[in-house]
């Protein structure tokens, strides 16, 4: 049984294994090329890292970089959003994604946003996946456990205690509940892009025809709000909306 | 081959031999088979010893220092019987090697004979240096054979005297009298010294015909490379040695048998091929240093003619806006080594690091490459710019002197960014992102965490943790109106603790069984009975009779088999209990196996009392 176990165990950890080493072998090799000043054939080295499924934040954050030095700007900004997402507080990813951001013209003033917008926005930007995830859960079962004494206790003022902490930890469980929801919400049903051509133009609809409605530069952020026939709706920070091709913008 | 050279020397010697058929005396003939050898050359230097004698001497010779032996001598030997005498022939090769240059004499070789000593006639060899760039003199009939040879390669430089970071081009060429149906570089030289770049040549080349000595030849250039000097001085290009298979059509199959030369082997049409080995011979060359007078100081070690011209992608652009300055420089260096042209200072403007797209031939001029070099420009400002001209320092060797490349000023017009006031003169002047502009891009990442993101709640041990107090709930629910009831209703208090209770007495009843004392083990059986009878239908033990008991379990419905089972468990404890005398030990363990097996049963029933029309019986 043991040994059955044993062989399970491996059967499992040992290809998991194999890949990280296989892994860590193309990202140093990738390195080397950064560091010998060939950024094209280090940037297709952490691009095959990717299409190999090692979505990483190292990874991202090398390939914005070999496309920083190579001038390609949206793509710079594409590649740091992604990895911005996994690793939301790396000082480095930010200083870049700012120098990144800095060159793509004249920042667009954002809309004034809501309290919950603010919320969600800080939240984005410094709490990463697994850290509202634990938080999360913690609320979570520390509120189930305090509610579960409250319940057992016979003593009233220990009952009364325990059900007022439990309510305290399903507020901040629901808080935390929602910020998880609207994270998940943002890796998995709401879309953003990165414009990689500069002087673009977006149109009031979904095609040539349609009116001329504001130009674009390499870099600029933005949502997606639908697909349609090649073409895709999008709004930028400052509430900007119009058609562009599809072509010209790539998904976080 | 050369062993070939000699088997035909020998055939040729043996040939002579049957002519010859008088016999002669014995004698000790020394000659080479060029007296005029290049440095570094191989030559044999042969001996012959012929006469009718059975046994042969071996001779004995010193060569001269500029004259190196390679190995131990080959020796063949023949004996024939022709007109009813002996005649034999030995035959001693030696390889030798050119080491140094001058007039050599190889002194006479010795050898004893029947109390005489035979001696040879001195040999004079002349090494003389190869002049490289002798490539037009190959036509002429003084070109040197390597020995006896119907095959071999001859190595020649296009230019004798170049100066460092010059292309000099090796050209290897077979000449042959034989069919060399394939060939390979064996071991390719070093090349110190040199910046080696092999220039193709097709698998099967153009194929001409020289004269060589009066002998027709079919000659082709099998491999070819251009060297780079790197350091001045006199060079020396190695030897380059290749297999070649060459075929012998419808040869005797039988020829092999007594032919020790070679790897042959016989082809289903009756055609042999053989592999051998041929080695070029080496060159070498003066390289001259480029002249210090007059040395741009850009020059970056571009040797040879070029011509260069610069341009943008496009001449309108918005600020922030990336445009891409292309460069593209032809020549007839090897243009891999080079480095790109240097930007001049480009004040307003963020520059990227230049990358550069594959080497191509330049259709203008044959022989030529050609390397683009893409810079990419982001302006902070706008207005109007004239780049300045683009400078590039090179060696041109044939007037031996440097010259100076300089493009033409390109104009690019900046204008203001989409969303920027157009009266705005400088994007980046008031909000200090210029400033930012001139930090440098952060360093990669190069730690060895590399495992692939996958976001935390997707993570199974989440679905774990999330999904734990859905089974937790119910036990929780379950422990509280426990606790409740264990403290408010005695019945339940009583029935919950019943089993535990009697176990108790069980196990004195068989502490007491161990230590022999029967009838207090049944005393203990007793009480652990009555005991869980008594929690279980909450009647005080002390003073239960079988009578209330059995009237206990009818009102709670319990089974007429199970209560006639007990009523007679309790008899036969009963009995024992005040029967006279000692009882049997056999006896009280079967009792006690007995309460045990009976309170077993009746844990499984729930004693409840059962609710008539005057309400809830039982007592609490």
């Amino acid at each position: 049984m043991k040994r059955a176990a044993m062989i399970l165990i491996m059967m499992v950890l040992v290809p998991r294994v194999r890949a990280d080493e296989s892994y860590q072998a193309l990202f140093s090799r990738a390195n080397r090329h950064y560091e010998a000043g060939d950024y094209q054939t280090a940037g297709s080295l952490y691009r095959s890292l990717e299409r190999q499924g090692c979505r990483n934040a190292r990874v991202y954050y090398n390939l914005g970089n070999c496309h920083l030095k190579q001038g390609s700007i949206g793509e710079a900004i594409l590649y740091y959003r992604r990895a911005l997402r996994i690793d939301p507080r790396d000082g480095d990813i930010r200083a870049n994604l700012e120098l990144a951001r800095s060159t793509t013209g004249k920042p667009i003033e954002p809309v004034e946003p809501g309290f919950i917008i603010v919320l969600s926005g800080v939240a984005r930007e410094w709490v990463s996946d697994m850290e509202i995830t634990v938080i999360t859960l913690l609320f979570y079962l520390s509120g189930l456990t305090t509610m579960a004494a409250g319940l057992i206790t016979s003593q009233r003022r220990l009952k009364r205690r325990f059900l007022r902490w439990s309510g305290i930890l399903g507020l901040f469980f629901l808080l935390s509940g929602c910020l998880l929801a609207d994270r998940i919400a943002d890796n998995h049903f709401r879309e953003w892009g990165v414009i990689l051509k500069s002087g673009e133009t977006a149109r009031n609809g979904p095609g040539n025809h349609f009116a001329e409605v504001f130009t674009m530069n390499a870099g600029y952020e933005c949502r997606i709000i639908r697909h349609q026939s090649g073409w895709v709706e999008i709004v930028l920070a400052n509430g900007y909306t119009g058609w562009i091709p599809v072509e010209i913008i790539e998904v976080i | 081959m050369r062993k070939i050279g000699s088997l035909i020397i020998l055939m040729w010697i043996a040939g002579s031999g049957s002519i010859h058929a008088d016999p002669d005396p014995v004698e000790l003939k020394a000659f080479v088979e060029k007296p005029t050898v290049y440095l570094f050359d191989r030559f044999v230097y042969q001996l012959d010893i012929t006469g009718p004698i059975r046994s042969l001497p071996e001779p004995q010779i010193r060569f001269p220092e500029g004259l190196s032996l390679e190995g131990p001598p080959r020796t063949s030997s023949q004996v024939q019987w022709i007109n009813g005498s002996w005649s034999s022939r030995m035959t001693y090769q030696y390889h030798l090697k050119a080491a140094r240059e001058g007039a050599w004499t190889i002194p006479p070789a010795t050898a004893a004979y029947q109390g005489e000593t035979l001696r040879s006639r001195p040999v004079q060899v002349t090494v003389v240096k190869m002049q490289a760039g002798a490539a037009d003199e190959r036509n002429a009939p003084d070109i040197p054979r390597t020995g006896l040879d119907d095959v071999f390669i001859w190595a020649s430089v296009d230019l004798a005297e170049p100066y460092v970071g010059q292309a000099v081009t090796v050209t290897y060429e077979l000449f042959t009298r034989l069919p060399v149906v394939d060939y390979q570089v064996q071991q390719p030289p070093a090349y110190s010294g040199f910046w080696a770049e092999e220039i193709p040549i097709p698998k099967n080349p153009q194929v001409t015909t020289r004269k060589i000595q009066g002998i027709e030849y079919a000659v082709a250039a099998i491999h070819r490379v251009e060297l780079y000097p790197t350091v001045t001085g006199e060079l020396l290009i190695d030897p380059l040695r290749m297999i070649l298979t060459i075929e012998d059509k419808a040869r005797d199959p039988f020829d092999s048998m007594f032919t020790p030369f070679g790897s042959r082997f016989r082809s289903p049409l009756l055609n042999f091929k053989r592999q051998e080995s041929r080695s070029a011979q080496s060159l070498s060359i003066q390289v001259k240093p480029l002249p210090g007078e007059g040395r741009p100081a850009d020059f970056t070690g571009a040797v040879g003619k070029f011509e260069m011209k610069t341009g943008l992608d496009k001449n309108r652009i918005n600020v922030g806006e990336a445009v891409v300055m292309k460069v593209e420089l032809a020549g007839n260096h090897i243009l891999a080594t080079l480095p790109p042209p240097r930007l001049p200072d480009l004040p307003g403007f963020k520059v990227y690091e230049p990358k550069s797209e594959d080497i191509s031939a330049f259709p203008a001029r044959p022989g030529w490459e050609s390397r683009t070099f893409e810079t990419v420009l982001v302006p902070h400002r706008t207005g109007d710019y004239t780049l300045p001209p683009l400078q590039y320092s090179y060696f041109d060797p044939d007037p031996g002197e440097y010259r100076i490349l300089k493009t033409q000023p390109i104009s690019l017009h900046v204008e203001p960014a989409p969303g920027m006031d157009h009266g705005t003169a400088q994007i980046t002047g008031a909000d200090g992102s210029l400033q930012v502009l001139g930090h440098e891009i952060r360093y990669i990442k190069t730690g060895t965490d590399i495992h692939p993101y996958k976001p935390a709640y997707l993570q199974p041990w989440v679905f774990m943790l999330t999904g734990l107090p859905v089974p937790a709930l119910p036990l929780i629910f379950w422990y509280g109106r426990h606790r409740r009831k264990m403290m408010g209703d005695i019945a339940y208090a009583r029935a919950f603790r019943a089993k535990g209770e009697s176990q108790e007495h069980f196990k004195s009843a068989r502490t007491a069984l161990q230590k022999g004392d029967a009838r207090q083990a049944l005393d203990e059986i007793f009480r652990g009975f009555a005991s869980y009878i008594g929690n279980r239908i909450n009647l005080p033990a002390t003073g239960l009779t079988l009578g209330s008991m059995l009237d206990e379990f009818d009102r709670r419905n319990v089974p007429r088999d199970i209560m006639d089972a007990v009523k007679t468990f309790w008899q036969d404890l009963e009995t024992a209990r005040f029967a006279p005398g000692e009882p049997g030990m056999e006896q009280v363990e079967n009792l006690l196996a007995g309460g045990q097996t009976w309170i077993g049963r009746l844990e499984k029933l729930k004693l409840k009392p059962v609710k008539t029309a005057i309400g809830r019986c039982g007592s609490k």
